[in-house]
């Protein structure tokens, strides 16, 4: 299709004329009209600038939510091995113990006590004596002494 | 859905200080190992205080000559070391507590026993004879004294052993008692020099 701008404006001139003669001739019956050859071919405009379509951007699809599925558990099945448990430990004071009585008055013997005060911790050896005695160093020696009690030798 | 697994949690309680261990609804629990269970459900004796105490005492004995050696003589473990290795023992099998005197060459064992508190000497005895026994591999003879709160237990020779109960018998309490076998032994002992 090309454009001709005057062979264009010929024809619209043409048309404007017959639409003139068909008003002169209304208002008076049977006059015949002439037959309509005209064709009205589209005519292309250059395009503005801003309507011009842009370039083809490309829109990368989103990938899709990536949706961890954890394996499903272990089927529960009874144990065998059963660990201990032990509950918290409640570690009260030793409940005081009364000092052993006083010796004879011919000799003061004081008691030496030994004791853990809680099993998990150090021992404590109370000494409450003026006088102190040979201190056994190991509990065979203690045992030894206990048992050669009366003896001669 | 019921839960299949059974929880051992919280079931079996130690309360280490007072050496003694709990099962919900008892007043308290005691760990005996098989070969003591089996000792006890077979010796001729029965399992009457005595028989319990002296299956119990071998075991108790053994276990602390085990755990003191350490590739040397149990014996000469500290007293310290002793003492905090037997209550250790006594509480985790709930069966009490104990400490160690000395008056002098005398000794005393003031026990706080959980099982048999009422059989005294039925128990005592044999127990700390035995753990004694199992501990240095021969007998220390054992007599148990009244003292108000706690069982003592004197250990010393037999002829010690003697003079004590004829003091015992006296009325004289336990540390009095102690306190005189260390006297009148080395009293004994110097007018013999």
């Amino acid at each position: 299709m090309t454009p001709d701008p005057e062979a264009k404006k010929a024809k619209l001139e043409a048309i404007l004329g017959r639409l003139r003669a068909n008003r002169t001739n209304l208002g008076h019956p049977g006059a015949a009209l002439p037959p309509s050859t005209d064709s009205v071919e589209p005519v292309t405009l250059p395009l503005h600038a801003a309507h011009r379509p842009g370039p083809a951007v490309a829109v990368a699809a989103a990938p899709a939510p990536l949706v961890e599925v954890a394996p499903p558990p272990p089927p529960l099945l009874p144990s065998t091995t059963v660990s201990p448990t032990v509950a918290p430990v409640s570690v009260a004071a030793a409940a005081p113990v009364p000092a052993p009585a006083p010796a004879e008055p011919e000799e003061e013997v004081r008691p030496q006590r030994i004791e853990a005060v809680a099993p998990v911790e150090a021992p404590v050896v109370r000494t409450s004596g003026a006088v102190v005695l040979h201190r056994p160093r190991t509990i065979g020696e203690l045992l030894g002494a206990a048992l050669r009690l009366f003896e001669k030798s | 859905m019921p839960e299949d697994r059974f929880d051992p949690g919280g079931y079996l309680t130690f309360e280490l200080s007072r050496g003694r261990a709990g099962v919900p609804g008892a007043v308290g629990a005691v760990i005996l190992p098989v070969e003591v269970l089996e000792r006890i459900a077979t010796d001729g004796d029965g399992g009457g205080p005595a028989g319990v105490a002296r299956a119990l005492g071998e075991w108790l004995g053994a276990r602390l000559r085990e755990r003191l050696a350490s590739g040397g003589n149990a014996a000469d473990a500290s007293p310290e070391s002793f003492v905090s290795a037997l209550n250790g023992l006594l509480a985790v099998h709930g069966l009490g507590r104990a400490a160690l005197e000395t008056y002098g060459d005398a000794a005393l064992i003031r026990a706080e026993p959980t099982i048999f508190v009422k059989a005294g000497a039925a128990f005592l005895e044999p127990l700390f004879g035995s753990l004694f026994h199992g501990f240095l591999g021969h007998e220390v003879p054992c007599l148990v004294l009244d003292a108000p709160g706690a069982s003592c237990v004197l250990l010393g020779s037999p002829a010690a052993i003697r003079r004590a109960a004829q003091l015992k018998s006296a009325g004289v309490g336990p540390e009095t008692i102690a306190t005189r076998l260390h006297q009148e032994s080395r009293a004994l002992r110097e007018g013999k020099r």
